[in-house]
C-alpha cells in the first residue's frame, strides 16, 4: 500500500471509519509484527505489542501530522510499545552479545572471503546471527534491510544522530559478517 | 577499505542513496574488486534479512483489536444518548406551547471524541466528524416536524441534526414525529438539508409542539 492510500484511510480513520482501518491494518501488520520480532525475539509478546499499535493506531489518528511517511509513524509507535515490553521481561531474559567475537577474529577484506561469505551464508545462519546483535543493531539492520529507510529515517525513527546510525550500521556489518563466518567454519 | 565506501554502503544496497554518491559507489567498486565483493554480500544479507521476515496472517490480532475498539464506543454513546434524552424531557404534560413561548433552550454540545461517526459506509460523501467543542444554542425559531425512517440510527440522527443546525424541541411522538427547532431565517436551508437525507421521510414547517403527540 503506498503512502498516500495510507494516508487517505487514515483520514477515514479518525472519522471512527473502522472498514478504512481494517483496510489499513491488513496492509501493515505484516511489517509491524516483523519489526516487533525483530526487537522482541519473541511472537506473542510481538502479537500482543501488534494489537496494542494498532489500537493507538485507531486512538491517535486525527493526531498524525503528516510530515513524515505513515509508515515511519506507525512503526513510531510499534516501537514505543515494544520498548515498554521489552523493559518489562524478565532480568534472565539477556541476549548472547558476539561483541567478544569481534576481537578475536582476524578481518578478512579481501574479495575472496566475501565472496564466500556471500555464496554459502544461508537464511538461518543470518537470522541466527541477528539474534545475537544487540537490540539496537539488530533494529538499524532490520529499518535498513527490511524496511529500505534513509539514514533519515533510521535517525528519526531510533531518535539518535545520523552518525550514531553510521556507527551502529558498521558495527552490526562486522558482527554479521564474523558471526557467520564462525558458523560457516563449524559446519566445514 | 575506505572510509566513505563503507559509510554509503548500506545505503547504495537499500537504494536510499543520491544520484551523486551512487555514481561514487559505483567508480569505486569498479576499481576495488573487494569492494564490489562486499556489495555482494550486503545484497545478500538484504535478500535473506527480507526473505527471513515472518509469514503471518494479515489478520493477526485484529479481532482483538476491534472488540477493544468497540468496548470503549459504548460508554461513549450512552453518554450523548443521557444527554439528549435530558434535552428531549417533554415540559408539563397538557400544556399548549405556541411559537415563542416554547422555552426550548436546547444546547447540543459536540465535543471531541465524544461522537464517532457510526456509519461504515466507504462513501466520499461521508459527513466530516466535528471534532473539538462546539456548542449551538436555539431558544427559539421556526419549527420542523420531522419523520425519520424506521431504520435511522441514532448516529445519523445526531450527525443529521448538527448539520441542519437544528435542535431537538419535541419527540419522538408515538407516530414517530421529531419537532426540531432551527435558528430563525435558516428554516428553508433546514428543510433543504434533512429532505436530502435518506433517512428522513417526511419533513414540514409547523406552528408549535402539539400538547399531544
Amino acid at each position: 500500500m503506498d503512502d498516500a492510500t495510507a494516508r487517505q484511510l487514515l483520514v477515514r480513520v479518525a472519522r471512527g471509519d473502522e472498514a478504512a482501518f481494517e483496510r489499513l491494518y491488513r496492509a501493515h501488520s505484516r511489517r509491524v509484527y516483523a519489526y516487533v520480532l525483530n526487537l522482541l525475539k519473541d511472537p506473542s509478546r510481538a502479537e500482543e505489542v501488534l494489537v496494542d499499535a494498532m489500537h493507538e493506531v485507531w486512538r491517535s489518528a486525527e493526531r498524525f501530522r503528516g510530515d513524515a511517511k505513515f509508515s515511519t509513524w506507525l512503526l513510531g509507535i510499534a516501537r514505543n510499545k515494544a520498548l515498554l515490553a521489552y523493559r518489562s521481561r524478565r532480568a534472565d531474559e539477556d541476549h548472547d552479545d558476539i561483541d567478544d567475537l569481534s576481537e578475536t577474529l582476524a578481518a578478512e577484506d579481501d574479495a575472496n572471503g566475501f565472496a564466500q561469505l556471500a555464496q554459502k551464508q544461508r537464511r538461518e545462519g543470518v537470522r541466527q546471527c541477528m539474534g545475537k546483535l544487540t537490540e539496537e543493531h539488530r533494529e538499524c539492520l532490520h529499518l535498513v534491510f527490511f524496511e529500505g529507510y534513509s539514514i533519515e529515517d533510521v535517525a528519526a525513527l531510533q531518535s539518535v544522530p545520523e552518525n550514531t546510525v553510521k556507527t551502529r550500521l558498521f558495527h552490526a556489518r562486522q558482527k554479521m559478517r564474523n558471526c557467520l563466518r564462525l558458523l560457516l567454519e563449524r559446519e566445514a | 577499505m575506505n572510509e566513505r565506501f563503507e559509510e554509503l554502503l548500506p545505503w547504495y544496497v537499500n537504494g536510499t542513496l543520491g544520484a551523486d554518491d551512487r555514481g561514487w559507489v559505483e567508480r569505486y567498486a569498479a576499481e576495488h574488486p573487494e569492494a564490489q565483493a562486499q556489495i555482494d554480500w550486503c545484497r545478500g544479507l538484504q535478500a535473506h534479512i527480507q526473505a527471513s521476515a515472518p509469514q503471518i496472517a494479515p489478520a493477526l490480532g485484529l479481532d482483538r483489536v476491534l472488540q477493544r475498539i468497540r468496548r470503549e464506543r459504548p460508554m461513549m454513546v450512552q453518554r450523548v444518548r443521557s444527554w439528549l434524552g435530558a434535552l428531549a424531557a417533554a415540559p408539563v404534560a397538557g400544556v399548549a406551547r405556541p411559537i415563542g413561548a416554547v422555552a426550548a433552550l436546547a444546547i447540543i454540545v459536540v465535543q471531541g471524541g465524544i461522537i464517532y461517526q457510526m456509519r461504515q459506509d466507504n462513501s466520499a460523501q461521508d459527513e466530516p466528524l466535528l471534532r473539538g467543542t462546539k456548542a449551538i444554542r436555539v431558544d427559539e425559531g421556526p419549527l420542523l416536524r420531522v419523520n425519520f425512517s424506521p431504520d435511522a440510527r441514532e448516529a445519523e440522527i445526531r450527525m443529521l441534526l448538527v448539520a441542519a443546525q437544528a435542535t431537538l424541541a419535541g419527540g419522538p411522538g408515538q407516530l414517530g414525529d421529531y419537532y426540531l427547532r432551527v435558528p430563525a431565517g435558516r428554516e428553508s436551508a433546514a428543510v433543504d438539508r434533512l429532505r436530502r437525507e435518506p433517512i428522513v421521510q417526511a419533513v414540514e414547517l409547523v406552528p408549535g409542539v402539539p400538547a399531544r403527540y
